[in-house]
């Protein structure tokens, strides 16, 4: 062993206090930045895991539009109403099922809908609770019943059954069903009957679905709550994705002036305003009679045609990849055969799929980061500040080594020695205390008591994973650390005369 | 002598004052009775145009059928084609919505908004303002170029769509120009203006409406009314079957 990093064990043993002082701040530093990196691995990889297994999917492809258009829809103006649908559906599809990269894959559409009663039935409870209120709220996957269950296998069913292929039907998560039956005012079960108010782009839709199954999810995670699946047609139907084309209604100018007034007071300027229509300017009503009812509307028959299910209509294909490691190649090579057949669709992975999800996961993660960064560089500071009175306090020692023929490299070198030595050995210190901490905290299984700290947690329970390459990083930070904070108080005592060291 | 002048003018002023403060029951009450069709059936057309930044414009037209004396209506869309027959309904305390096309009614409410524009149901019945709200305060102020009233009023009670909001009445004829709504929070939501009037029977009815979404810049709806009736309306008109029987 070379004599410096003998005489640097001595010393460390000498100044035991000191050493203990400094080594514990070490030790902690190492902990919180091993813990912090193991809860950010976990929660990176506990979303991925939830969202590929349970909603998305290794690879997405949807339309193209303004926004990104994920599973929840396109984030722009007009969101959900506004997704575009997957064109040239069979072909894409076709494509997609094809690669041999490929092992399942399915269309879907999403929705939102809430859950009410109809005529007959009580009216829905007036809930005070905002909880209660919005679990009539749902989130409605439309599926390809016919291969959507094999993409998805951690669905599990409590009661009932899985939609089945041309089957018409809604099936609800089994936690929830208890909840919307609180709001509906009856006690649902497998077979009744719920009326499902679909909020689409051309308007309100009603339309009564058959509890087929309740589900529960084997892997649990962060994701959509409220998620209800429900037969595509239905879906359609319920958002408005129908055969129906845009009407061209004739207005006339006076019906749409208003509108393009930007100064709104100018409507009561003198000229304009004063206008009291005077009885029997206009053309007065007809008197209905019971006999004219059944008239009033007309011809009703181009109503029942533009309200049909559009059949090839899909919002999104999914894809589970035999290794969910090629999905990038396999987006890159879907996207390269869009550009080449002039289909406007486009691919992406997970986070394209999780949209909106991905994107607030990914800025609590950024939150969580500068949160452990901060408490790193308060822990750094706080042994950076412990080794410069330490080592200052050490002048008369320094003095002494040079006053026996000590060089300014021999005692640079013994500090370093020192410091490294006490960085190594309380760093491993540290890295044990993370292991135990890890397994204390993976053994209790803290559990996330909303929403937001399971996006938080990656998933309902929090969970550390420590991983070997942040293991390194982390010694070798501390490492630094250590070395930096001896570099400024040895070079000041440094620069103090040999006798006057010796005398402080 | 100055003072004498200063503290007349004071004096007609509060007197003034307080003379409109007596009189803001007795115009709200007039705005009520304008809208109000007691012994009689209304019928209308009502034209919706709603505008939504980079959307094409959207057009509703629906036929307003009322009976104030038991606070019903039946509301049914005639265009745009493809929600043809679609209705509202009030019987008893409950709003329906009916859907032709699965024939099913569902819970709605009053405060609900008609199709995808800015108008709500509410828009287009009976007002009963004095027994809603609470007059919270009244100034003088200007619509354009013409004198009003600016009346702010409070929710009593949590069956009204806004819990707080703000007329703006022309003084020389009682007329609503302008209707600013608020949230609980104090938040504007929306702004309705009424130019232009028809008058029915002695009463003032906004025969245009311009509803400003105050939360979406850019969303507005047109409402124009058109084709109205005092003629007496079958009692059908007023029941679910109604609404069954117009889509057979």
């Amino acid at each position: 062993m070379p004599v410096t990093l003998r005489m640097a064990f001595r010393n460390l043993i000498e100044h035991k206090a000191k050493s203990l002082i400094v080594g514990v701040l070490l030790a902690l530093g190492m902990l919180i930045m091993v813990l912090g990196n193991a809860f950010l691995d976990a929660s990176k990889r506990g979303i991925e895991t939830s969202f590929t297994k349970n909603y998305t999917g290794d690879v997405i492809i949807t339309g193209v539009a303004d926004g990104p258009v994920s599973l929840f829809g396109v984030q722009s103006v007009g969101g959900m109403e506004e997704t575009p649908t997957v064109p040239e559906y069979e072909k894409v599809f076709a494509h997609a099922s094809g690669l041999p990269e490929t092992r399942f894959s399915s269309g879907m559409a999403t929705g939102f809908g809430l859950l009410t009663n109809e005529a007959g039935d009580e009216a829905p409870a007036d809930d005070e609770d905002e909880e209660d209120r919005m679990s009539a709220f749902v989130m409605l996957f439309g599926v390809d019943a016919a291969n959507y269950w094999e993409l998805f296998n951690t669905i599990e069913i409590e009661e009932g059954s899985f939609l089945k292929p041309g089957q018409a039907g809604i099936m609800l998560a089994s936690d929830r069903m208890e909840k919307i039956g609180k709001h509906l005012k009856r006690e649902l079960k497998v077979g009744d009957e719920v009326l499902v108010q679909g909020m689409g782009g051309s308007g309100i839709r009603l339309r009564s679905a058959k509890i087929v199954g309740t589900f529960k999810r084997v892997s649990d995670g962060a994701g959509p709550e409220q998620l209800s699946y429900i037969d595509i047609d239905t879906l359609r139907v319920l958002t408005g994705m129908t055969v129906g084309a845009a009407e061209d209604i004739s207005l006339s100018d006076d019906q749409t002036a208003m509108l393009a007034v930007d100064d709104l007071d100018s409507l009561f300027s003198d000229d304009a305003f004063g206008a009291i229509d005077a009885p029997g300017s206009s053309e007065p009503g007809a008197a209905l009679t019971e006999a004219g009812i059944g008239s009033l509307l007309g011809d009703t028959s181009a109503r029942e045609r533009l309200n049909a299910a559009d059949t090839g209509a899909w919002h999104s294909i999914l894809m589970r990849l035999d290794d969910p490691a090629h999905a990038k190649a396999v987006v890159a090579s879907l996207n390269a055969w869009f550009a080449q057949e002039g289909i406007a669709a486009q691919a992406g992975d997970w986070q394209k799929a999780a949209g909106p999800y991905a994107q607030s996961v990914d800025v609590l993660r950024i939150v969580f980061t500068v949160a452990i960064v901060i408490l790193a560089v308060v822990a750094i500071i706080i042994i950076m500040n412990t080794l410069v009175v330490s080592i200052i306090e050490r002048t008369g020692e320094i003095g002494t080594m040079r006053a026996l023929g000590g060089g300014r490299g021999f005692v640079r070198r013994l500090f370093a020695a020192e410091t490294i030595t006490l960085s190594v050995v309380f760093g491993l210190v540290g890295i044990i205390l993370s292991f135990i901490g890890s397994a204390v905290i993976n053994a209790i299984g803290f559990e996330a008591s909303n929403e937001f700290l399971q996006i938080l947690f990656g998933g309902k329970v929090l969970r550390a994973i420590i991983d070997p390459l942040s293991l390194v990083g982390s010694l070798a930070v501390i490492v630094a650390v250590g070395f930096v904070a001896s570099l400024y108080p040895v070079s000041v005592a440094l620069r103090i005369q040999p006798v006057r060291a010796m005398q402080s | 002598m100055k003072r004498i002048v200063t503290i007349a003018i004071l004096a007609i002023a509060a007197a003034s004052s307080a003379a409109f403060a007596q009189d803001v029951p007795k115009i709200i009450a007039e705005l009520d009775r304008q809208s109000d069709f007691t012994g009689k059936d209304f019928a209308a057309v009502y034209t919706i145009v709603s505008q939504k930044p980079g959307e094409k414009d959207s057009v509703t037209q629906v036929r307003m059928f009322r009976r104030d004396d038991k606070e019903q209506f039946a509301m049914l869309v005639v265009l745009p084609e493809v929600n043809k027959g679609q209705g509202y309904l009030r019987e008893d305390d409950n709003v329906w919505f009916y859907d032709p096309t699965s024939r099913k009614f569902s819970f709605s409410s009053i405060k609900e908004n008609i199709q995808n524009s800015e108008a709500k149901n509410s828009d287009l019945t009976k007002k009963s303002i004095l027994d809603d709200y609470d007059i919270i305060g009244t100034k003088d102020g200007a619509v354009g170029k013409i004198p009003v009233w600016v009346i702010d009023l409070k929710a009593k009670t949590k069956d009204v769509t806004y819990e707080r909001i703000v007329l703006y009445v022309r003084k020389d004829r009682t007329m609503l120009l302008k209707q600013e709504d608020f949230s609980v929070s104090g938040r504007l939501m929306r702004t309705s203006l009424y130019p232009k009037y028809a008058e029915i029977e002695g009463r003032l009815m906004p025969s245009q409406m311009l509803i400003v979404d105050e939360l979406n810049p850019g969303e507005r709806s047109q409402l124009t009314m058109t084709e109205q009736s005092l003629a007496p309306l079958p009692d059908k008109v007023f029941t679910k079957a109604f609404l069954e029987q117009v889509n057979k």
